[in-house]
């Protein structure tokens, strides 16, 4: 059993659900503390000071700047773990107990959202390229104007992923969908409450994966219980910064080509 | 009724247009040319219609009043010409109308001269489904910011099966053809501008509705082993192109993505050949609803028959300006996409 100390209703609702794994602690100390907020990375680091056992980020605010990112990926390696609960990307969706797949051609990616919530969406957008490409994106082109951005990067091998997203000054909700093309197409949508839609279409047909009903909140809690249980490494941190960090790149350019 | 005497005897003739004709009352197939592969006297053969090599003989043949134009995109102009001096009363030419800005120049000025009847076969535009998607954005007054288009085609003779009993091509070389050497910048412009034209020419007009004036290209890249990508901006207007074509697997993919201020318009295109009616489309608010438009009968390939048909018999007035600029515009992207290419060294 370990202590949960958070002030967000979803994630003791979370607790609650975890009754065999999880208490609702004040103390940080040894425990699992859970942050949000603008300032999200001191308070991590305030967490660690307070004695953690595992920190997680609810739904972390962007942009945020890159270099104090950096840095806490930098100390996050001498440190209790931290996992970042993106509700927009599911990664738990179903797509791990899926076949290796090397006959990925593209990758696409479309989003839209109200002004706001556009970097976040851009940099989970992002985030799903690098999971339905299976590895870290190189930038390539950029274009960012009024309403919208493009972007291209390329995947391992060269494999083309490109980007599209829009603020809609009506828009009261987000729009998020990848796409993997190749002869085993996936097709994640990610609608306005956070629920993930994936299709899986081959030659035999579609097959949409079952809906996740486990809350984004429980399942993160038990990855940290689970991290502090095992020498495991968590890489949240370091692919939310390649994320973020293309993000901003590909929201910010005026026209741009990497060298 | 109107004789039409088509010039091609590929799978574009023997697939599409030769099935779609049968479909309208207004037309008959009379005459079929070919290059020499002798698959016009075959296809004409069970339609009790003409066949000869090349298209002097179907221009020359009294049962010809329409001439659908279903050759290699390099020759269209040319066949267009010679089909208006041959005294042709319309046209159905396959996309593109002309590859370069001068041929789409001179042979509509030929076919308006003439009063020549026209219809490209741009069948997406065409699609009835397209109007009402068009009419939902501009009837709520929505503004768009965002086109992105995905294409991944498995191959085509998995439709042609459904819609025609195409005879078996005798194997080809071992290995295949070749792939172009796409490190090299020149070739892999020359392959992008051929898909963009050939290929992307599908979904241009559609796009120029809603963006009328490429700025400029961002990126455009050749995708082996046939494929292109391309992002490029249009005012406000961010513009993303992906098509890929794969060996097998999942059915075909084509969908226009509109992304509005107040919503996102999808319209997913119906595989190329297959007339199982138009495209669907759907309207998606987030947060609020997604709704999804019954489908219509009719798709863009009998479309375009029809508005030919309406063409010729003067119910309907041709739209050179529209078909010369949706060219043009086709010409000057794929142009942009080809410089794009050679800028960024071949493969992108």
């Amino acid at each position: 059993m370990i202590g949960v100390h958070t002030d967000l209703e979803a994630y003791a609702a979370a607790v609650a659900e975890l009754p065999a794994t999880a208490v609702a602690t004040r103390d940080p100390s040894a425990s699992i503390v859970v942050v949000t907020g603008s300032n999200w990375t001191a308070r991590v680091r305030a967490a660690w000071a307070h004695g953690a056992a595992a920190v997680v980020v609810a739904d972390p605010a962007s942009p945020v700047d890159l270099d104090d990112l950096a840095a806490l990926v930098d100390e996050a390696s001498a440190r209790p773990p931290v996992v970042v609960a993106r509700p927009r990307l599911r990664t738990d969706a179903g797509l791990g107990g899926l076949p290796a797949d090397h006959s990925s051609r593209a990758l696409v990616a479309e989003c839209a959202a109200p002004p706001r919530s556009t970097p976040a969406l851009a940099r989970d957008a992002i985030g799903w390229l690098r999971v339905l490409s299976g590895g870290a994106l190189a930038s390539v082109a950029t274009d960012a104007a009024r309403v919208s951005a493009l972007a291209h990067f390329t995947a391992d091998a060269g494999t083309p992923a490109t980007l599209v997203c829009a603020a809609g000054s009506r828009l009261r909700a987000p729009f998020l969908r990848a796409v993997r093309l190749g002869e085993r197409r996936i097709e994640v949508l990610v609608e306005a409450d956070a629920r993930h839609r994936v299709t899986v279409i081959d030659e035999g047909g579609a097959q949409i994966l079952p809906r996740v009903f486990e809350s984004v909140e429980r399942a993160v809690l038990r990855r940290a219980v689970a991290l502090v249980e095992s020498p495991d490494v968590a890489s949240d941190l370091s692919e939310l910064l390649h994320d973020e960090s293309l993000a901003a790149w590909a929201l910010n350019a005026p026209s741009h080509q990497s060298s | 009724m109107y004789g039409v005497g088509v010039i091609g005897a590929g799978p574009g003739a023997a697939s599409l247009h030769v099935p779609t004709i049968a479909r309208i009352l207004a037309f008959r197939v009379t005459h079929i040319s070919d290059s020499g592969s002798g698959r016009a006297a075959a296809l004409a053969k069970r339609l009790a219609a003409r066949s000869s090599v090349g298209s002097e003989e179907l221009l020359a043949d009294p049962d010809v009043q329409v001439v659908a134009i279903c050759s290699p995109p390099h020759r269209h102009a040319e066949q267009i010409l010679a089909a208006v001096a041959a005294g042709a009363r319309g046209i159905l030419c396959e996309k593109p109308l002309a590859v370069t800005a001068d041929e789409a120049e001179r042979v509509i000025d030929a076919c308006r001269a003439a009063g020549v009847a026209l219809v490209v076969g741009t069948n997406h535009h065409a699609d009835p489904a397209w109007g009402r998607a068009r009419h939902h954005l501009v009837a709520n007054g929505s503004t768009v910011s965002a086109v992105s288009v995905t294409v991944a085609l498995p191959p085509n003779s998995r439709y042609h099966a459904v819609v025609s009993q195409p005879p078996s091509d005798p194997p080809g070389p071992a290995g295949g053809r070749p792939l172009p050497d796409f490190d090299d910048p020149q070739v892999a412009a020359d392959v992008v501008r051929q898909l963009v034209i050939g290929l992307g020419v599908h979904d241009l007009p559609t796009l120029r509705d809603l963006a009328p004036r490429i700025d400029r290209v961002v990126w455009a890249r050749p995708l082996p082993p046939i494929g292109f990508a391309l992002g490029a901006r249009a005012g406000d207007v961010a513009v993303q192109f992906t098509a890929v074509m794969t060996p097998g697997g999942a059915d075909a993919l084509w969908r226009m993505s509109v992304i509005a201020d107040d919503g996102i318009v999808d319209v997913d295109f119906p595989p190329a050949f297959v007339h199982v009616g138009s495209a669907d489309v759907s309207v998606r608010i987030p947060g609020e609803r997604t709704t999804s438009y019954a489908g219509i009968p009719e798709d863009g390939y009998l479309a375009q028959w029809r508005t030919l048909a309406a063409q010729l018999s003067g119910d309907l007035s041709v739209e050179y300006d529209a078909l010369l600029d949706d060219a043009l515009y086709a010409v000057e992207l794929a142009d942009a996409a080809a410089d794009a290419v050679r800028a960024g060294g071949g493969r992108g």
